[in-house]
C-alpha cells in the first residue's frame, strides 16, 4: 500500500470507528453493571437475612435467586467481554450477539415491570430519589444492551462493505 | 521533544543562523532548560518559584486539582510546551467550557508563536533559547493541549505506526504499557494511565500518546478525543525538519533581522546543503538521537559541545551575590520565563478563558503574584 | 480566584471545621452521618458526571463510558445512603487508601526537595504523621469511631489548606515588555 492509502480515512471508516467505540463502551458497561448488581444484591440480602427470625425458611428461595443471579452474571460478562473484543478488533464470537438480543429483551420486560409494578410502591416507601436512580440503572442497562446489539450489527455490515471480513 | 533536539539540534540551528560557538552553547542550554526548571529546583536555589517551566511526575501527583491548582498547571504547560494555536478558534460544538479547552490545542505557526519570538527580540541569549524550546514543541506536540482535559487530550487504543519495510509502506499496531522499557522493534511504548477524570494530570498534554511525539523517526496515526472519530496522521520527520528550519529562520531574525518574526517561514535554503545529514538523523530509528546531533553540531562548529547539566546554572546562580543574580544565566532565564508566562496568561485571559487564571494589566499599584514584579526591572533595563 | 469564590471557600472551610469538631465531640453519631455524606457526595458526583457527559464528553471519542460511569456513581451513592454495614467497610478502605497515597506523595516530595537543597523537613513530618495515622487506622479499623476520627482529621486538614488558598495571591500581573 502507499503511505497515502494508509493515512487517508473514508467516511465509512469514520462510522466504523464510532460503532466500534460504542461496542467497547457498552460491552464494558454491561460487565460492570452486572458485577455491581450482584454485589449490591449480596449485601442487601445479607442485611435482610441477618435481621429476620425466619431466615432459615427463606433459604430455598434465596438459593434459587442466587443461582439465577450467577447465571445472569456470567451471561452478561460473556456478552460484554465479547463485544469489547470485537470493538478492539480481536476475534469475533458469533453466539454473543444472539445472547445480547435475549438480554435486551429481558431488560425491556424488567424495565416495564419496574415502571408499572414496583416504582409507585418504592416512591411511597423510600421517597423519590432512590426509586428514580434504581430505575435509571435499569434503563441504562437496557440502553447498553440495545446499543451493543445495534453497534455489533453495524460493525459487521460496514466491515463486510469495506471488504475487511 | 526531548534533549536530543532541544539541546543538540538547537545548537546546530543556532550555528547555522550565524551565532558563535559560545553563543550557541548559551542558547541551546536555555532551549533544554525549560524541561528541567521545576519548582523544586528553583526552591533549592532560592529563586522565584513562579518561573517554573515544567513539573516532575511527583510534582504533578502532588499538585492540587482545584481551579487554582489547574490554572497553575495550565500556565506552565500551555506556555512552554503546548503553545495554543488559535485562542479565538471558531469551535462549532460544545459549550463555553468545552470551547475554552479546545482553543488551547497546540499547533505550529499560531499568533502566540509570533508574539513569543518577537518578545525575545533584543533580549538575552537565554530568552532566545527558551523561545526556541517553545517553537520546537509547537511542532512535536501538535493536536494536544497544555491543560488537563479528558475531552481534548484523551485517546483510545487506535494507534498505528506507519513505516517503510522493504520498500513498501505498512502499518503496525502500537502496544502501549505502563511499565518502563520501550522497544522500537516490538512497537512497544509507555503511555499514561487512562482515566475519565477531566482534571486528572493523566490527561495532560500528550500523556496518552506516551513519548511518540518526541521521537523524530515516528510516523503514526491516532484518534484524538476532539476529532469526531477522524484519524490524524502525525509525520514526525516532516514536522521536525520544519521545526529545525523555522528555528534557523527565527534565530537569524533574532540575531539581527529587521521587522517582526513571521510564521510560516522556514530557512530551508540555509539547511539545504545539510539536508541529507539532517534527514538521516531525524529518520534514524532510535529513541535518543543525541549522539548524532552532537556529532553534526561538532562537525559544523569544529568545537566540542559539553553534555547538558543543570549544575551549570545552579552553581553560577548560587555563587552570585543577591545584586548580581539577575545577570547570571539562570537569572536571565527566569526573567524570560516570567515575561513569557505573563504574556501567555494575559492572552488566554483576554480570550475569555479562565483556564490560566487571572491576568491583571499592571497599573503601578495592583500586585498579584509578587514574583512577576521582577519584570518591572526588566522593563526599566529594556 | 475571584472575591466571591474566596468568600465561598472561606465559608465552606468554617463549616468543615465546625462539623469536624461536632463529630469529634459526639463520635457515636459519626458512622451514619459519614455514610450520608459519602452517599450524597457520590450521588452529586454522579449527577455532575452526567452533566459533564451532556455538555462536554458527548463530543469526545469514547465519551459514552462517562455516561455509564455517572449512572453507576449515582447508584453507588444511593446504596451508601441506605447505610448498610458493607458501606462502612468500603468507606474505611477508601479513607485508608487516601491516607496511604497522601503520605507516600509527601515523603517522596520531601526527598525530592532535600535532593535539590530546598526546605524538606515540614513536608517529611507531614508524610510521617499521615503514615502513622494510616497504621493506627488500620489497627483499629473494626472500631467505628476510628473511621470518624480519621474522617475528621482529613476534614480539618482539607479545611486548613482551603483557608491557606483563600488568602494566597493568584493573579498574574502582565507587564508589557
Amino acid at each position: 500500500m502507499t503511505k497515502q492509502e494508509l493515512t487517508i480515512q473514508s467516511p465509512e471508516d469514520i462510522s466504523l470507528q464510532k460503532y466500534k467505540s460504542s461496542l467497547i463502551a457498552s460491552g464494558g458497561a454491561m460487565v460492570l453493571f452486572a458485577i455491581w448488581t450482584v454485589l449490591r444484591s449480596v449485601v442487601q440480602l445479607d442485611a435482610i437475612l441477618t435481621s429476620r427470625a425466619d431466615s432459615a425458611a427463606l433459604m430455598p428461595m434465596v438459593s434459587a435467586l442466587i443461582s439465577l443471579s450467577v447465571i445472569d452474571l456470567f451471561l452478561k460478562i460473556y456478552v460484554g467481554m465479547s463485544a469489547r473484543q470485537e470493538g478492539l478488533g480481536r476475534k469475533k464470537k458469533r453466539p454473543y450477539l444472539t445472547l445480547g438480543i435475549i438480554i435486551a429483551a429481558v431488560s425491556v420486560v424488567s424495565v416495564l415491570y419496574m415502571l408499572f409494578f414496583e416504582f409507585p410502591e418504592a416512591v411511597r416507601l423510600y421517597g423519590l430519589i432512590v426509586p428514580i436512580v434504581t430505575m435509571a440503572v435499569e434503563v441504562t442497562v437496557l440502553y447498553a444492551s440495545l446499543d451493543l446489539v445495534i453497534s455489533a450489527r453495524k460493525v459487521r455490515k460496514l466491515e463486510k462493505e469495506m471488504g475487511r471480513v | 521533544m526531548q534533549l536530543d533536539f532541544h539541546y543538540y539540534a538547537t545548537y546546530c540551528a543556532a550555528y547555522l543562523a550565524g551565532y558563535s560557538h559560545e553563543e550557541c552553547l548559551k542558547i541551546c542550554y536555555s532551549a533544554q532548560f525549560p524541561d528541567n526548571c521545576t519548582r523544586t529546583f528553583l526552591a533549592g536555589v532560592r529563586a522565584p518559584v513562579s518561573a517554573a517551566t515544567t513539573q516532575t511526575a511527583i510534582e504533578m501527583a502532588d499538585a492540587k486539582t482545584d481551579p487554582v491548582g489547574l490554572q497553575d498547571i495550565t500556565r506552565i504547560w500551555a506556555s512552554f510546551h503546548f503553545l495554543p494555536y488559535d485562542l479565538n478558534a471558531d469551535v462549532k460544538k460544545g459549550g463555553k467550557a468545552y470551547k475554552n479547552k479546545y482553543r488551547l490545542i497546540c499547533n505550529p505557526n499560531g499568533e502566540l508563536l509570533k508574539e513569543t519570538v518577537n518578545l525575545v527580540k533584543d533580549k538575552s541569549l537565554e530568552a532566545v533559547g527558551m523561545a526556541m524550546h517553545i517553537l520546537a514543541d509547537t511542532w512535536a506536540h501538535r493536536y494536544f493541549a497544555g491543560t488537563p482535559s479528558v475531552v481534548i487530550n484523551s485517546t483510545n487504543n487506535y494507534f498505528y505506526e506507519i513505516l517503510e519495510e522493504n520498500g513498501e509502506w505498512t502499518e503496525r499496531f502500537v502496544n502501549f504499557k505502563h511499565t518502563p522499557g520501550e522497544d522500537i522493534d516490538k512497537c512497544s511504548y509507555i503511555n499514561s494511565l487512562g482515566t475519565d477524570s477531566e482534571s486528572s494530570v493523566m490527561n495532560l498534554g500528550h500523556g496518552r500518546a506516551g513519548h511518540l511525539p518526541d521521537y523524530s523517526f515516528m510516523r503514526y496515526k491516532f484518534m484524538p478525543a476532539w476529532n469526531d472519530y477522524k484519524v490524524i496522521y502525525k509525520d514526525n520527520p516532516e514536522d521536525y525538519y520544519h521545526a529545525f528550519c523555522q528555528m534557523i529562520y527565527a534565530m537569524t531574525f533574532l540575531r539581527g533581522g529587521a521587522g517582526t518574526f513571521e510564521t510560516g517561514v522556514y530557512a530551508t535554503d540555509i539547511a539545504r546543503p545539510y539536508d541529507e545529514e539532517i534527514h538521516g538523523i531525524i529518520e534514524k530509528r532510535q529513541l535518543d538521537a543525541s549522539a548524532d546531533w552532537k556529532a553534526f553540531g561538532e562537525k559544523l562548529s569544529g568545537k566540542e559541545i559539553p553534555d547538558f547539566s543543570v549544575e551549570v546554572f545552579r552553581t553560577e546562580y548560587m555563587n552570585a551575590s543577591d545584586e548580581k543574580k539577575d545577570d547570571t544565566g539562570l537569572g536571565k532565564f527566569i526573567l524570560a520565563s516570567l515575561a513569557h508566562k505573563s504574556m501567555v496568561t494575559n492572552r488566554i485571559y483576554r480570550s475569555g478563558s479562565m483556564l490560566a487564571g487571572y491576568s491583571l494589566e499592571y497599573d503601578g499599584r495592583n500586585v498579584g503574584i509578587k514574583d512577576y514584579l521582577k519584570l518591572l526591572g526588566l522593563r526599566k533595563r529594556g | 480566584m475571584g472575591k466571591l469564590a474566596r468568600i465561598k471557600d472561606l465559608i465552606i472551610s468554617i463549616f468543615m471545621i465546625v462539623f469536624a469538631f461536632v463529630l469529634l465531640i459526639w463520635p457515636q453519631y459519626g458512622p451514619p452521618v459519614i455514610m450520608v455524606i459519602f452517599g450524597i457526595a457520590l450521588l452529586f458526583y454522579g449527577i455532575y458526571s452526567l452533566l459533564f457527559f451532556c455538555t462536554r464528553a458527548v463530543h469526545m471519542v469514547g465519551g459514552k463510558s462517562v455516561f455509564y460511569k455517572s449512572v453507576l456513581l449515582m447508584d453507588l451513592g444511593v446504596f451508601m445512603l441506605s447505610s448498610f454495614k458493607g458501606s462502612e467497610r468500603l468507606v474505611m478502605l477508601y479513607l485508608l487508601i487516601l491516607l496511604a497515597a497522601s503520605g507516600a506523595i509527601d515523603i517522596v516530595r520531601a526527598l525530592e526537595f532535600r535532593k535539590q537543597g530546598a526546605g524538606w523537613v515540614l513536608r517529611a513530618i507531614a508524610g510521617v504523621v499521615t503514615i502513622l495515622l494510616l497504621i493506627v487506622g488500620f489497627i483499629y479499623r473494626k472500631d467505628p469511631t476510628t473511621m470518624v476520627y480519621v474522617f475528621c482529621i482529613g476534614l480539618l486538614y482539607s479545611a486548613a489548606t482551603r483557608i491557606v488558598a483563600v488568602f494566597r495571591k493568584t493573579a498574574v500581573v502582565y507587564i508589557p515588555q
